[in-house]
């Protein structure tokens, strides 16, 4: 009798644990991010607004491991008291809207009708707008500064999750557990938010985490421009517009910021794409 | 206790409606067992979701739905939903789908229970394993826990009974409760239903399309077809000496005694579309037995017999039609 053992597929091992490997890194990095930017005024080597006059356009030394601008300003404290507005940013330019969106769009998606013709139609005319520019224009409007720019990203980003949810939550209405609520005389709003969004949620998690991505690029861009946080308050959009007349000399200046830009877009990337792998439901 | 008086549900525009039930009456007493039976299409789900008003807002609800003397169809929704669940519970086709996948079945029982009594946390839990243990389900303390995916189809349909349950309705409204269950399973949620009624003196609207079904756990019988009532009565009278020719043709469909290999009999054509019937007799267009009146001239209910209701012009052709086969038996 010959004796087989019974081996799982190591493409599933390695699927697994290349799911976790992902997940693991990814976090770790946010996580090492949201402790840079707690503890900025015990880690950063200097204040990052002190001008020095003496030691102005420094290169990266070990005085100065990312090197100085042109006050003489430590361009890693800058950056890592960056972490503070930047995280700041990811979160609260998309919170607001994923609370809006969510709620918007379970309602419409449930009770569908003239309320869902309405709402398409100005999903429409948001849409129609590229995101850039329509936010740039509320700005514009309502003036420079981190919380109008919230405000503006806000006002047009909800548009996103609340198609998603809508789209999400009639797929999910659909079930018959939909309708056992309401044939066991559950109130609407219990069916909506106790029995559908649960089930409705994990993409749209997974949008947040990409769109937290996109919200600290955004954000920076506006800073760039000028629109979003404001000098002297490190920001790495700011720290960047400040070392664009310096590109040719001192080019730490916006090469530095940049880098924890695209460091901290790929650390909620990485979440992103993990959460979406460890959501998805796995065959049927 | 239940008594329809000409129902009507119709959807789409009010110009040109798509009536999907049409002029049904029909009464439950307490403890009686009504099965509804058809072929897909003919109405009675919808007949089941209009006493409950979840056709609505899209469905048109007309007639009367007496539920204790109290008309149905006038209440609003919020009324409706001190009904719901509380008096009339229902249960579905899929029980892969009608329970949420998210919420262990202790909270989901736990849920009714909070939405229609005023049990605290323990006395639901224990109650929670009283009906878990009602309905059959084994070591019923341990499952409270376990999460829909953990259960069978068949365990899923009887947490889908306890749920429905929870607050002792008097009705119980199944909609293919067995369909989506093999045999053996069917047999044992059948014989819980009905023993279930017997013992809780619970009223059960049993829409099927299965005669074998009816036969098994019916009191009385009412036939649908294109949403309006072929024929209507007590099991013993339906099944041993059916009229309407669509319940005779249905109960020919039923393989019994026959050859191996045999062709099996079937009606033939396909129900017709809710836009397409014919202002006479929805089955004219099938019937063996059908004259030249029969789509045009709509047959009324009538009485045969002690307590039967058949809606036909034909019927003593319908009998030498199909007679010599049942004569055989």
């Amino acid at each position: 009798m010959s004796v087989g053992t019974f081996s799982p597929a190591p493409n599933a091992w390695r699927r697994f644990f290349g799911r976790r490997l992902t997940l693991v890194i990814g976090a770790g990095m946010l996580l090492f991010f949201l402790l840079l930017a707690i503890g900025a005024p015990i880690i950063a080597p200097y204040d990052p607004i002190l001008q020095n006059a003496d030691a102005r356009l420094q290169s990266p030394s070990l005085a100065h491991l990312f090197g100085t601008d042109n006050f003489g300003r430590d361009v890693l404290s800058r950056v890592i008291w960056a972490y503070r507005v930047d995280m700041q940013m990811a979160f609260f330019a998309t919170i607001f809207a994923l609370l809006i969106g969510i709620t918007v769009g379970a309602f419409v998606g449930y009770y569908g009708g003239i309320a869902d013709v309405i709402f398409g139609r100005c999903v429409d005319a948001i849409i129609t707008f590229p995101f850039l520019v329509l936010v740039i224009a509320i700005v514009a409007v309502l003036g420079p500064g981190l919380v109008n720019m919230y405000v503006a990203i806000t006002a047009v980003n909800w548009v996103y999750y609340a198609r998603l949810t809508r789209a999400e939550i009639m797929a999910q209405k659909a079930n018959d557990y939909a309708a056992a609520g309401r044939v066991l005389g559950y109130s609407d709003r219990r069916i909506i938010f106790r029995h559908l969004l649960p089930n409705a949620i994990s993409p749209i998690l997974v949008y947040w985490m990409t769109d937290m991505a996109l919200a600290i690029l955004l954000g920076s861009s506006l800073g760039y421009l000028g629109l979003g946080a404001q000098p002297p308050s490190a920001e790495w959009g700011v720290l960047i517009a400040e070392g664009r007349n310096f590109l040719m000399t001192a080019w730490w200046m916006s090469l530095m910021p940049g880098i924890a830009i695209v460091l901290t877009g790929l650390g909620f990337s990485l979440v992103g794409d993990a959460l979406a792998d460890l959501l998805r439901p796995k065959g049927r | 206790m239940l008594d329809v008086k000409h129902l009507r549900t119709e959807f789409g525009t009010h110009e040109r409606p798509l009536v999907a039930v049409d002029d049904v009456s029909f009464q439950v007493g307490q403890g009686e067992i009504l099965g509804l039976v058809g072929e897909s299409g003919s109405g009675k789900s919808i007949t089941l979701r209009s006493i409950l008003g979840i056709v609505r807002p899209r469905g048109r609800v007309a007639g009367e739905i007496l539920w204790n003397g109290q008309d149905l169809v006038a209440l609003d929704e919020a009324r409706l939903r001190r009904i719901r669940g509380r008096e009339i519970a229902m249960i579905f086709q899929e029980p892969m789908s009608s329970l949420n996948p998210l919420l262990t079945v202790g909270l989901q029982i736990s849920e009714n229970l909070v939405a229609h009594t005023d049990l605290d946390a323990r006395q639901r839990r224990a109650r929670a394993i009283e009906l878990l243990d009602l309905v059959g389900i084994p070591a019923a303390r341990n499952r409270l826990d376990d999460f829909p995916h953990e259960f069978s189809g068949g365990m899923r349909q009887r947490v889908m009974i306890a749920i429905a349950l929870a607050s002792n309705p008097k009705l119980l409204l199944a909609d293919e409760p067995t369909t989506a269950l093999d045999v053996t399973i069917q047999d044992q949620i059948l014989r819980l239903i009905q023993s279930l009624s017997r013992d809780l003196g619970m009223a059960v609207i049993l829409v099927t399309h299965d005669m074998g079904v009816v036969a098994e756990t019916c009191d009385r019988v009412a036939v649908m077809y294109g949403g309006r009532l072929c024929e209507i009565g007590t099991t013993t009278d339906v099944i041993a000496d059916a009229r309407h020719p669509y319940s005779l043709g249905l109960l020919r469909s039923i393989p019994r005694d026959v050859a191996p290999r045999s062709p099996l009999y079937s009606i033939p054509g396909a129900p017709p579309a809710l836009n397409a019937l014919p202002p006479g007799c929805a089955f004219s267009a099938r019937c063996p037995v059908a004259g030249r009146e029969c789509p045009d001239l709509r047959p009324k209910l009538e009485v045969i017999g002690a307590s039967r209701l058949v809606a036909c012009h034909h019927l003593a052709d319908a009998q030498t039609h199909f007679g010599p086969r049942e004569a055989a038996q």
